[in-house]
């Protein structure tokens, strides 16, 4: 069943009930903020990489147009096969018509949001043509019909219990629970389909501009199995992860790892920058980059909102996020999730179906204390809800709410009198009770009105103090 | 597809056309990022020495110094039997198959494989059930213990990433203080085709319990040879 | 030095006492102060809910009462917050920019107010409770308070201060975030708490009244030991007044 941001507020009352769900993504969130704590503690000019890293993505930003057309030439004199694709329907033709054209019948696949934002494995499947998952977390995630819960962790949502029992259905295994046979069991299944495989999709996390290359990061080495061994690799990235050049790459490597999963460097960043050669005559026979706008352009019209594409998908900001850590991933209902994810949902999807989502948020503002690229996610998130308001999708209640609020608050007297009411009804109720609130007084105590107000009580301040000091 | 590409540069122009709204980046962030830099480099090829061995073992990589190739082929020999492996991979035209060569002399149950003997079409299927292989890299980067693996430079990267252990030789002029040198040394057209390998393979998804040997080799063995 | 107090409307409405806290602490002293009749909200629950144009008189407003004064000082992080950082992107008149320029430079929360311009190294008093401190989001992070409160807590002689786990973790107020997603507010309270109880303190203390209404409201209806207490209410105590 597609899962859509509309109901977001029905996936959280869901989320909230499993509590099962709810101490995995405690575990997983505080361990990967942990491990991030210590690793920035030991960069001294951690904040300064990322006024560097925003610098940077400034620049690709406010240029990509040049950017890209110099990342296009310099991948066509490596011999890779450059393609643009304006939304998905497209970027699927494209690739399918290439599965096609060179009798793909099997493609292995690293992690690759950017593929999942294109739903590109329902596609190909449903095509008859195998896809599967490498990444251990997410072929998990695949073989049980899910969606990834965490950017970086896809099976984060998952027991050891899960796991064994799902093996031991969809695969024929013994049952186990141990991670390091688990491990096992898919490293030897996976093992055979590196190797027998006709294609390889991967995404990109950053393209180099002027040498017309790309990395792709990884801690498995599925990532380097699935880009190298079969005979043709394609690329999907967004258009908004290019670099200038090599220069940038220590910067981001450096912000990114610890961002992503607390470490200090990923285990493999793997640096295509082109087919088997004379040179090097080992790898794919053709390498194919899909760049994809489907919607990203829209997102850059925004002199603000731009700021959006500088994410480079670490999910820092997912862990740290007080909201994120109640209920994970799929109560976002899409494949970007955490604060940046209720920041694209409205851009990518539309006002309508992403009018709930930049509400789903306290405004706290973690996530830009702890964002790489230091995308000033609140304040976006403010000015996405003025989108909503502005698009006429806030309920009527609340609009006519806050406007007799704000004429009430333009005539201090009028205000006065509106506010008086409330404090007078109150005397009503028995005790020490407060109005009830729905939804909020459910677990909470609302404040009550004070019967007298500030300013009675700030007359007689003043007049017991003219008092004594006469 | 030169509709989509014209579209999409098209949007891209014309959305440009409104300047940014961001915040300034403030000055000297350029000179703090060398300064701090510089104050957790160690300022001589011994602390960088022991700070990749360091960090090599934080990733759960193993590090050896020797001074010798004959103490690397005693090691290696005594590893392969320690594991009971059969089959010792290299790349062909490496610096160090010579060593591997002298392991599989001393014991004549190890099998010495070597990638380029093979059509690029079987070389995978036969490296695939390889159990240990002995390499070289190009670059190692001392803060992360990173190796850096140039494809333009090797016959063969499969003995880096298809075995269960491997073992790489680094010579002291391989080692560099941190990626901003590594990819300041290392020129465009190089860096363009290479990986940066850092410990053994791994993941945590299952339960966010590291696991070693995910897809590619479990164990990672650095002998770092100071010959004089 | 006279300051101009700006009194935030859940103060107003509801949590009089600590503004009346704040006046005796600065009579105590002897800073002089004034209270700016016609003030009423400074517009941030609109403001969040995704309401500008209707804020923008609000703000105007706002402006215009404060701007000639010399000091304002609200007890609230995030009504300062609104002021100084937000009434920047609502689209106030070109007129009155220069003067929200001025206003930004001279507004301040409460105790980066007694800390940083009046220079107030430690009150004195007494309160031989133990208490912890809440860090309230828009101060801590708009503004960037920290230190302040907790060096006025420190001050307090026989005090006994401990720092909760994870003091700067959001209490799940956001204004109408806490009715709009009140489950999920709900459960992040719920949090905070926890880590309230696990202090061992019997006062929260924070800078903000709606962040401590919505401690205080789980505190009590859950029947844990603990109760919310504003700085204001806190250093005022301490001196007796």
């Amino acid at each position: 069943m597609e899962m859509t941001p509309s109901k977001t507020k029905q996936y959280i009352k869901e989320a909230l009930k499993d509590d099962h769900l709810r101490m995995a993504v405690d575990k997983a969130t505080q361990t990967a903020l942990h491990k991030r704590e210590d690793k920035v503690d030991q960069i001294p000019y951690w904040e300064d990489l990322r006024f560097k890293a925003h610098a940077v993505k400034q620049d690709v930003i406010e240029h990509l147009d040049q950017y890209l057309e110099e990342f296009e030439k310099n991948c066509k004199q490596n011999g890779i096969h450059v393609h643009w694709a304006a939304d998905t329907q497209e970027a699927q033709k494209i690739i399918f018509d290439l599965v096609k054209e060179k009798n793909v019948k099997t493609i292995v696949k690293s992690k690759s949001l950017t593929t999942e934002e294109i739903h590109l494995n329902k596609f190909l499947i449903d095509k008859g043509i195998e896809t599967l998952e490498t990444d251990l977390g997410e072929y998990i995630v695949q073989l049980m019909g899910q969606i990834p819960s965490h950017l970086t962790a896809p099976a984060l949502h998952l027991t050891r219990q899960d796991i064994g029992k799902l093996f031991q259905e969809k695969l024929g295994v013994e049952y186990t629970e141990d991670p390091e046979e688990l491990l096992q069991i898919a490293r030897a299944r996976l093992r055979k389909k590196f190797l027998a495989a006709d294609m390889g999709i991967s995404g990109a996390n950053f393209a180099i501009a002027d040498s017309g290359s790309f990395c792709v990061v990884e801690n498995e080495a599925n990532a380097h199995l699935s880009v190298s061994l079969p005979r043709i690799h394609v690329a999907v990235m967004g258009i908004e992860k290019l670099l200038p050049d090599k220069g940038a790459l220590p910067v981001f490597l450096k912000l990114l790892a610890p961002s992503a999963t607390g470490q200090k460097a990923t285990c493999y960043v793997n640096f295509i920058g082109g087919p088997s050669s004379e040179k090097y005559n080992e790898g794919p026979e053709e390498v194919h980059v899909l760049l994809l706008d489907n919607g990203r352009s829209k997102i850059l019209a925004d002199s603000r909102l731009r700021e959006t594409l500088f994410c480079i998908r670490c999910g820092a900001c997912l862990n740290i996020c007080p909201v994120y850590q109640q209920v994970g991933g799929h109560a976002y209902g899409w494949v970007y999730m955490g604060p940046i994810g209720i920041t694209l949902i409205p851009q990518y999807l539309g006002l309508v179906e992403g009018k709930y989502a930049p509400f789903a948020s306290s405004l706290c503002g973690a996530c830009y204390e702890v964002c790489p690229v230091r995308i000033n996610i609140p304040h976006h998130l403010l000015k996405l809800r003025n989108e909503v308001v502005e698009a006429g999708q806030s309920m009527k209640v609340e609009k006519m709410g806050i406007a007799m609020w704000a004429f009430l608050a333009k005539h201090p007297m009028l205000y006065r009198f509106a506010t008086w009411f409330p404090a007078q009804f109150q005397k009503l109720l028995p005790g020490e009770t407060a109005f009830p609130a729905p939804g909020y007084t459910k677990e909470r105590a609302l404040g009550r009105f004070d019967p007298k107000g500030f300013r009675k009580k700030l007359f007689k301040l003043e007049k017991d103090s003219k008092k004594s000091t006469e | 597809m030169n509709n989509s590409r014209d579209k999409i540069l098209g949007a891209v122009k014309d959305a440009l056309r409104q300047p940014s709204h961001l915040p300034p980046t403030p000055q000297g962030v350029d000179e703090r990022i060398k300064e701090g830099l510089a104050s957790v480099t160690p300022n001589d090829y011994v602390g960088l020495r022991e700070q990749f061995k360091k960090e090599l073992e934080l990733v759960s990589g193993e590090f050896q110094l020797v001074h010798s190739t004959d103490e690397i082929v005693t090691a290696v020999s005594r590893m392969m039997q320690e594991s009971n492996y059969t089959s010792l991979t290299i790349a062909g035209d490496g610096p160090y198959d010579g060593i591997a060569q002298r392991v599989t002399e001393k014991n004549k149950a190890i099998q010495l494989v070597k990638a380029s003997d093979y059509q690029k079409t079987e070389r995978k299927e036969k490296l695939a059930a390889t159990e240990a292989a002995l390499v070289d890299v190009n670059l190692a980067v001392a803060d992360v213990a990173s190796l850096a693996l140039l494809y333009d430079d090797t016959p063969s990267s499969l003995p880096h990433f298809l075995p269960l252990t491997i073992f790489v030789v680094i010579k002291p002029e391989q080692l560099v203080a941190n990626l901003f040198e590594l990819f300041e040394k290392l020129p465009a057209e190089k860096a363009k085709n290479m990986t940066l390998i850092t410990g053994p393979s791994r993941t945590a998804d299952v339960e966010k319990v590291l696991v070693l040997g995910a897809h590619g080799p479990k164990r990672l063995v650095v002998f770092m040879l100071e010959e004089n | 030095m006279k300051v101009a107090l700006f009194i935030p409307c859940l103060s107003e409405h509801m949590f009089a006492e600590s503004a009346i806290s704040m006046i005796k602490v600065l009579k105590h002293l002897g800073i002089d102060y004034e209270y700016v009749e016609g003030q009423t909200c400074c517009g941030q629950p609109a403001f969040n809910s995704g309401y500008r144009k209707e804020v923008v008189p609000l703000a105007e407003r706002f402006i215009k009462l404060f701007k000639d004064k010399e000091y304002v000082v609200a007890p609230s992080g995030s009504c300062t917050a609104m002021v100084r950082v937000f009434y920047h992107e609502l689209e106030i008149r070109d007129e009155l920019k220069p003067a929200l320029n001025d206003l930004s430079k001279k507004m301040y929360e409460l105790t980066e107010f007694l800390v940083d311009v009046a220079k107030v190294d430690g009150l004195g008093g007494s309160f031989a409770h133990r208490v912890t401190y809440h860090d309230s989001c828009h101060l801590l992070r708009e503004l960037g308070v920290r230190e302040q409160p907790r060096k006025l807590i420190h001050g307090i002689k026989d005090i006994d201060f401990v720092e909760m786990e994870k003091s700067d973790t959001c209490c799940g107020f956001g204004g109408t975030f806490s009715y709009k997603f009140a489950e999920l507010s709900t459960s992040m309270v719920a949090r905070k708490c926890k880590y309230i109880e696990e202090s061992g303190a019997e006062y929260v203390i924070g800078a903000d009244s709606s962040c401590l209404m919505n401690i205080d409201g789980y505190l009590r209806k859950h029947k844990m030991k603990a109760r919310a207490m504003h700085i204001a209410d806190l250093l005022a105590k301490s001196l007796n007044l």
